[in-house]
């Protein structure tokens, strides 16, 4: 499974997945400066990844609705990260993920889903 | 004559044939030129890998990538392999066949020798008028005869003819760098781009394969585009860098990041000037390495090209810094943890153990940011922007940096913040306290 991660400037850890058990063989990481959009389009439209991942606050409805139909066309996963849910109409899953005791657990919520099974 | 075989390439329009000659380079290194007419290259080793017909097709294909066109031979000798490629008899016809005027091509292969060339002229005219039409008829002349009438010229024909001798094979190098440049017309230099895009593909195609022929690839390759009038220093020349991060990409997908990348670079900053030149320059190669291309799964190929095309295309734009896999590092230090690489890693790159250490945040800045600790009446944390109680401190942690670095020693602690549950990565050094990552 081949996997970008895409953000102005990278600061993801990439250590820190490898710990997790992450394959880093698996991961291209772009680091897009000001051409964050250029960089997602490109990315989207090469169809070569299964899934990316990105920053999720840089973006307005509009972009997003393009990443969207991009990700659909071409059948990748798109992933917007963000530190605070925001009311999009646009993602089709949103989901709160919260640790809990210490670093041993994560709590996951579903906000928002549409249209997926 | 020792078993020699000879192609010849003659091309009926002047070329700069240093370049072509480095292309074949890659089936033999004997290879001499005449002038800017033909080229020789001394096959006989590559009979194991190629049959001769097939040489010539790959030839053929060769010349065709590159939009040149000659006409080819082969023959135990460069004077009949000259003379049958100039005459442009088939494959397989016997010298016998040829004309009479072929001998000046016999005489002097490589075009060095302007007044023996002559003399063979005025003799192959001679010899036409005496009734010797072709060189069959000039094999039954007796050599005495030609001797005593031709003199060196006539004896020397003679022994070329026999293949009793044939010119010196001079050791051939290389051009220590790889460039193709292409000059307009200087009565109508190139007004608009097209007649860029039009030569630039058969140039990156010659580039790329006197490259493959020393077994290297381009991996930065910078386009020059001059401009006719005397301009201030970079505007005369301007350079366009494309940067081909991973291997195994088609030369029709670099022309693509090409053009994209000069007209980004001629919208940015339009030409004050109509084109007289433009260069392709390889400013850095990697070693070529070839995979097999997998038949069977034609989807898998076209994702794999599009991969590769994407990655060179980002590298283009960004950087090539910009752009990279990771590989882990035995390393104490958090940012030295792991390396940017230009390609996946290998599996044996991948080996370091992954508890060796312990666990590390899925953020850290590149630049750890001062804090400051106030731990009375309530201990809280304040960063540039922010400013909360701590919950709870752990897992205090020391490391020691390079010897040649300051601070010398770091201690970190993990830290849970009391309202947003925020866990930060906070070290104290000689200097202060400083925020290096988040656990997300």
């Amino acid at each position: 499974m081949r996997v970008a991660w895409v953000e102005p400037k990278i600061t993801v850890n990439p250590y820190a997945l490898f710990q997790k058990g992450v394959n880093l063989q698996n991961i291209l990481f772009i680091e897009a400066q000001d051409s964050m959009n250029w960089c997602l389009a490109q990315t989207l439209e090469a169809g070569c990844f299964q899934a990316i991942i990105a920053d999720g606050n840089l973006f307005t409805e509009r972009e997003l609705r393009r990443y969207q139909l991009l990700s659909e066309r071409r059948n990748t996963h798109f992933f917007l990260l963000s530190q605070k849910a925001h009311a999009s109409w646009v993602p089709h899953l949103q989901i709160e993920a919260k640790k809990f005791g210490g670093n041993s657990g994560v709590h996951l919520q579903v906000l928002r889903r549409r249209g997926v099974g | 004559m020792s078993g020699l075989r000879v192609l010849c390439l003659y091309f009926s329009k002047p070329q700069d044939l240093q370049g072509f000659a480095e292309i074949f380079y890659r089936a033999t290194p004997q290879i001499v030129f005449r002038k800017d007419e033909a080229l020789f290259l001394e096959i006989s080793k590559c009979r194991n890998l190629y049959s001769e017909t097939t040489f010539l097709a790959r030839t053929q294909v060769t010349l065709r990538k590159i939009q040149a066109e000659a006409a080819l031979a082969i023959a135990d000798d460069m004077g009949t392999a000259l003379s049958l490629a100039f005459f442009k008899l088939p494959y397989g016809a016997k010298k016998e066949r040829l004309p009479i005027e072929a001998l000046p091509f016999y005489v002097d292969p490589l075009g060095k020798n302007f007044l023996v060339r002559q003399k063979a002229f005025e003799m192959a005219k001679t010899l036409r008028l005496m009734g010797v039409k072709n060189i069959g008829d000039f094999l039954t002349l007796p050599i005495r005869e030609l001797a005593s009438r031709f003199s060196q010229v006539g004896l020397l024909a003679y022994l070329r003819v026999q293949g009793q001798t044939d010119e010196v094979w001079e050791p051939f190098s290389l051009k220590e760098s790889v460039n193709e440049t292409f000059e307009f017309d200087l009565e109508s230099p190139a007004e608009t781009l097209e007649p860029v895009y039009f030569r630039l593909m058969p140039m990156l195609e010659r580039q790329a394969l006197r490259l493959r022929a020393r077994g290297l690839r381009a991996r930065q390759i910078d386009i020059v585009l001059k401009q006719e009038h005397a301009l201030p220093g970079e505007e005369q020349e301007r350079r366009i860098s494309l940067v081909i991060q991973l291997p195994f990409v088609t030369r029709k997908v670099i022309f693509q990041i090409a053009r994209e990348k000069i007209e980004t670079h001629v919208r940015a900053k339009p030409l004050r000037a109509r084109l007289c030149e433009m260069r392709l320059e390889t400013t850095e190669t990697v070693p070529y390495t070839e995979t097999q291309k997998n038949i069977l799964d034609q989807k898998k190929e076209e994702t794999e090209e599009s991969f590769f095309q994407l990655v060179s295309r980002l590298a283009t734009r960004l950087g090539r810094s910009s752009v990279f896999f990771a590989q882990p590092r035995a390393s104490y230090l958090p940012e030295k943890n792991w390396q940017p690489v230009k390609e996946a890693p290998l599996e044996k790159d991948l080996q370091v153990p992954r508890e060796q250490m312990p666990e590390r945040p899925l953020r850290l800045l590149p630049k750890p940011i001062p804090l400051r600790l106030i731990q009375s009446p309530r201990f809280v944390v304040s960063g540039p922007d922010f400013s909360e109680e701590v919950l709870t401190v752990a897992n205090k942690e020391v490391l020691f940096a390079d010897w040649w670095e300051s601070p010398l020693e770091r201690i970190y602690f993990h830290l849970i913040t009391k309202n947003t549950r925020r866990h930060l990565w906070v070290f104290r050094s000689q200097e202060g306290h400083f925020l290096h990552g988040v656990f997300e």
